[in-house]
């Protein structure tokens, strides 16, 4: 499961448009041994996940 | 040190140690081969070229996560002046001395690998970590499959700034994508730029 389905399975209410540029969510790969990873959290109200909960 | 000047009728050439440096004649100032002008710190002033200039590509397919915008891991170099382009970190650093306008350009195609799948693709440029320009394609309800991009931008850089590029892609079945090399001969997915002559 990706990163992006792992948190649409956490919190199903985010649509797509939170992961678009001018979104409250950005998500990123540098191409190195982190991988994808949360770069950006603002959503109003769902709180960052942790990483256990994407683990 | 010798300095010598050696005049003709038509034209007077300056020696240093008995080797030409330049000459001086009705139509101008024609530098010695090799010889150049510069500044204070070395920065040379004439002859002047567009370089640093650097162009890469990459040998097989990348896969970009659902969502995520992706460095793009050039791994191949076609040209590479001044050695600024590194594969391993798959960007490209301005050198000592050569800070200035410089024009970088990108072209990637993302392949959302299912008919009408792809929602929107973007093509970023990013400097130094961050992005700072970017190429933005939305297809709405009429989703793709392909999508091809393409991005220029002329960026005043510093030493030591990197550039880097980065595609992101949305699908309707939420499973991403790839980068397409483009039959692994950098035909669909390149990365380039040189410094302008200012």
């Amino acid at each position: 499961m990706t990163l992006y389905q792992k948190i649409i399975t956490l919190y199903p209410e985010l649509t797509n448009e939170a992961f678009l540029p001018e979104g409250t969510i950005a998500l990123q790969n540098d191409n190195d041994d982190r991988g994808d990873y949360i770069k950006e959290w603002n959503h109003p109200t769902l709180a960052k996940p942790t990483d256990e909960e994407l683990a | 040190m010798t300095i010598t000047l050696k005049p003709t009728a038509s034209e007077t050439t300056i020696q240093n140690n008995g080797s030409d440096v330049f000459t001086v004649d009705s139509t101008g100032i024609a530098m010695a081969s090799g010889k150049t002008i510069q500044n204070a710190s070395g920065d040379v002033l004439l002859p002047v070229t567009n370089t640093p200039a650097f162009g890469v590509f990459f040998t097989a397919d990348q896969n970009i996560s659902e969502a995520v915008a992706t460095k793009i891991a050039f791994d191949t170099e076609e040209f590479d002046t001044d050695n600024a382009f590194d594969t391993s970190t798959n960007r490209f650093t301005v050198p000592a001395g050569k800070a200035g306008l410089y024009s970088i350009s990108g072209l990637a195609r993302t392949d959302s690998e299912g008919n009408s799948n792809a929602l929107l693709a973007i093509i970023y440029i990013y400097k130094n970590g961050v992005s700072v320009k970017r190429l933005y394609q939305s297809y709405g309800n009429n989703y793709q499959r392909s999508i091809g991009m393409s991005i220029t931008s002329v960026l005043d850089l510093a030493v030591g700034d990197y550039i880097e590029l980065y595609a992101y892609l949305n699908t309707i079945d939420n499973t991403g994508g790839k980068v397409d090399a483009g039959n692994s001969s950098g035909l669909d997915t390149t990365f380039c730029g040189h410094r302008l002559i200012t």
